[in-house]
């Protein structure tokens, strides 16, 4: 070990792409491609070592972290410990930037600002202003992860912490793996804010959420990469103009030189070892790709009260007690078809819904459409007349105020014979 | 010496049940045209709208109902058939996930979408292909738990058999309508919004009709295109009437 | 008739010319790495092949990016990044098939073959003739006349295999 905690970035890269394709131009037998399918496989294997081995996998990673004599390793058992582990190493800085990364803006972020830090994404900061073109799930071009396989590579190592640039500002970044046997973190990185907050600010602190330790170097790589491959077309939802509050981090004037930087490694549970013994335990194979984004319907309407969303981060705020209901839910179960992994996130969804209601109870006005066969055969009953009376505006206004069921919507028509008694009457 | 005919066992669901009886009525034909015999056993709901209102033990209770009577009604080993998405993703996955039984996984092995099962005919050259000439322009839009189960492109494929008939679009964004989430008040709001992009692609299509399977599509399709919405069943019947 | 740059890459020898000009007439500088055209070698093969942007009609950079900073233009046929809108995201980088636009990071902009606003530089000075700009169509017919003339040579050894036995 030379000291230097091994940090890789990993950015889109046209150079593999390039030369497979070159290869595939150039040969006269055709290579089948690594398919999608494979990448898939390849990368449930890995998430289900992690998931089954975590406990073990968090004290290897311990470990071989703390052989690095130059990076100090902090554990928070929850986020409230973790704000604290931060808030100690701070001192009297109280300038953050983070990144876009789930765990940090979702769970830390707020905390942070509590304590009297004044936190940035500074992913945001990237970009010019521009003018939001793919505003909605309809509007990305649904292209096959298939073609994404060689499109992200590591193109940065920092192997040396050593910048020409040093700004008085602490670093709070949330990694993408990291590896157990050699402590190697790694990043996706679509702009640049990452290997700039890596080599600028003064403190630097690498938030690992334990679902993101796996075994080695190459699956760590080979996980990030699939959160590039995965993850991409939900990219494009979350990228807002800037909008976002921001602060200029290239503003902040250089340090004198021969500056000590801190390097940090807080290693963050936050509810996730809870989930092993749990039914909701499937969430630990999440390897934090967003795909579930992708299509859900209902995912913009959430984007933009600062949090990073996706229908597991809605599902895992409400296990963590952060979000107040599941009940945004359509169930529709578009994040099940898109998850890489195959989390059956509809069914955990239900099982939360389920637990919320156990919890809460339900007011009487949802209880009246516990039973809807029941007012179905009352319809066909009532047969015209409950036809005549749903399309008259003083019933309707009636209805949404019992049932909630809002009076301009299209409801059906009731038939005045049911099916099974046309087929009964049909025997004889 | 008499044909023995092949039977089918018929979940039909409430929309067609008490709503839309046409769509039960036309997919009976369409099976008997097939040589089938429908039987239709007794039924309930099959607690899919119980179970995303929180009615759990309602829920159960339906579930165990419909459990033993499809059981028995297939025992002889028949196929059960659905022609709601919904029902049939509650019959062969919620089902089991939440109520396991050895009767779960009966009715959940021997369950079919009714289009699926008629593209499983006609690979095995087993399917009816008599379909008069239909000069019609249609919109297919593909139910979420058709997708989710990952039968999303079935109908259109059935569809495409009759001659004259053209799929002018088929759309597989969701409608917003998530069985009766959008009809409520909280959520209404909402549920226009997501339903926008498909009323967009009907107005773009400019089709004669609109096809799909779930009933809550159908509504929501109906409630901002002003278009007729029907079963891809009820087209089937009309091909084989025309023939 | 727009036209394209045909690649025959068996006539390629690798020399690296063709990215030296690239670089020089869109940069300024000699630097293979902000050259639009890269060749992928197998030295060992002695496989060398000119790898630059297809100029898709339906191109996937153009559906996936976010502010529309990529379009077609038809006049030339050949597919254009606007730097003033692009936000340097790199989802064109990631998705296309063929690697054929790459991030400057230093001035963070997508850099892609731009056809040279119709004269393009490789064209010019690539020695052997690997690259050429030709009407759509004359890809076409230079394959298929080379594949006649094979069969046609075929064909006369079989006439004067037939005539020798006979």
């Amino acid at each position: 070990m030379n000291g230097i905690l091994p940090v890789s970035v990993l950015e889109p890269t046209a150079e593999q792409t390039q030369r497979q394709t070159a290869e595939i131009f150039s040969r006269k037998e055709k290579e089948a491609k690594p398919d999608v399918e494979a990448i898939k496989a390849q990368l449930r294997e890995i998430r289900e070592y992690s998931s089954a081995n975590l406990p073990s996998l968090v004290n290897q990673f311990r470990e071989s972290v703390s052989k690095y004599p130059g990076v100090k390793v902090g554990v928070a058992e929850n986020a409230s410990q973790a704000i604290k582990y931060i808030n100690e190493v701070a001192g009297e800085t109280k300038l953050v930037s983070i990144n876009k990364s789930t765990v940090v803006t979702n769970e830390l972020r707020s905390g942070l600002e509590s304590t009297g830090f004044k936190v940035y994404i500074r992913y945001f900061k990237e970009f010019k202003d521009f003018d939001k073109v793919i505003q909605d799930y309809w509007q990305l071009p649904g292209l096959s992860s298939q073609g994404l396989g060689q499109s992200f590579e590591i193109t940065t190592k920092i192997a040396q912490l050593e910048a020409t640039e040093v700004r008085d500002y602490i670093a709070v970044v949330g990694v993408n793996a990291v590896s157990a046997e050699d402590g190697q973190v790694f990043f996706l990185q679509h702009f640049s804010n990452i290997s700039e907050d890596l080599n600028e600010a003064k403190k630097v602190i690498l938030v690992v959420a334990i679902d993101k330790i796996v075994k080695n170097w190459e699956d760590a790589a080979f996980q990030t990469k699939c959160n590039g491959i995965f993850g991409l077309e939900s990219m494009t939802l979350d990228l807002e103009s800037r909008v976002v509050e921001q602060y200029d981090f290239e503003k902040l004037p250089p340090l004198p030189q021969g500056q000590k930087r801190e390097v940090h490694v807080l290693i963050l549970d936050n509810g996730r070892s809870a989930l092993l013994s749990g039914a909701q335990r499937d969430l630990l194979l999440c390897l934090g790709c967003r795909a579930c984004v992708r299509q859900c319907p209902i995912g913009h309407h959430f984007v933009g009260d600062g949090k990073v969303w996706s229908p597991k981060s809605y599902l895992w705020s409400f296990l963590l007690g952060t979000n107040p209901s599941t009940e945004a839910c359509i169930h529709c179960g578009r994040c099940y078809v898109e998850c890489p992994v195959d989390i059956d996130l509809p069914t955990l969804m239900w099982r939360a819904q389920f637990e919320h209601y156990a919890r809460h109870g339900r007011t009487p006005k949802k209880r009246l459409l516990d039973y809807p066969e029941l007012l179905a055969e009352l319809g066909c009953l009532a047969g015209p007349i409950a036809n005549w009376a749903i399309a008259k505006p003083v019933f309707r206004r009636l209805i949404e105020t019992m049932a909630g069921i809002h009076r301009e919507a299209h409801m059906p028509t009731f038939h005045h014979e049911s099916l099974r008694k046309w087929a009964s009457k049909r025997k004889r | 010496m008499g044909e023995q005919k092949k039977k089918i066992v018929y979940y039909a669901g409430c929309f067609a049940n008490y709503y839309d009886p046409e769509i039960g009525k036309s997919f009976i034909e369409v099976m008997e045209r097939n040589g089938f015999e429908v039987i239709i056993p007794d039924e309930k709901c099959c607690g899919m709208p119980m179970l995303a209102n929180g009615n759990v033990k309602g829920a159960a209770k339906n579930v165990k109902f419909n459990l033993k009577s499809l059981t028995r009604a297939a025992s002889p080993g028949y196929d059960i058939l659905t022609t709601c998405p919904s029902c049939n993703l509650m019959l062969r996955s919620e089902c089991v996930t939440f109520f396991d039984s050895e009767e779960a996984r009966f009715v959940s092995e021997h369950i079919y979408d009714a289009s699926e099962y008629l593209n499983k005919l006609n690979r095995k050259g087993e399917l009816n292909t008599k379909f008069g000439r239909m000069d019609l322009k249609v919109f297919y839009h593909a139910p979420c738990h058709m997708k989710v189960q990952d039968l999303t492109y079935e109908s259109v494929n059935l569809l495409k058999l009759i001659p004259g008939l053209s799929v002018v679009k088929v759309n597989t964004a969701c409608c917003g309508m998530g069985g009766s989430y959008g009809m409520k008040k909280v959520n209404y709001d909402l549920a226009i919004e997501i339903a926008g992009k498909v009323w967009e692609e009907v107005k773009t299509a400019q089709p004669d009709k609109g096809v799909t399977e779930c009933g809550g599509c159908k509504l929501q399709i109906e409630a901002g295109t002003g278009i007729n919405v029907v079963h891809p069943q009820m087209l089937l019947r009309e091909a084989y009437g025309s023939y | 008739m727009a036209k394209v740059l045909m690649i025959d890459y068996e006539k390629c020898t690798g020399c690296r010319l063709c990215e030296m000009v690239c670089s020089v007439y869109h940069e300024g500088v000699v630097n293979p790495e902000l050259s639009r055209i890269k060749i992928v070698k197998w030295e060992w093969e002695g496989r060398y092949v000119p790898m630059a942007c297809q100029q898709c009609t339906s191109a996937p950079c153009m559906a996936i990016c976010p502010v529309k900073a990529v379009s077609r233009d038809e006049n030339l046929g050949r597919v254009m990044v606007d730097s003033d809108l692009c936000i340097g995201c790199r989802m064109c980088v990631a998705v296309c098939p063929f690697g054929g636009a790459k991030f400057d990071s230093a001035n963070k902009q997508i850099i892609k073959c731009d056809l040279c606003d119709g004269d393009p530089q490789c064209v010019r000075f690539c020695e052997v003739g690997a690259i050429q700009y030709v009407e759509a169509e004359e890809v076409t017919t230079v394959k298929q006349r080379a594949a006649a003339e094979k069969f046609s040579g075929l064909l006369q050894k079989v006439a004067s295999a037939i005539a020798e036995v006979s």
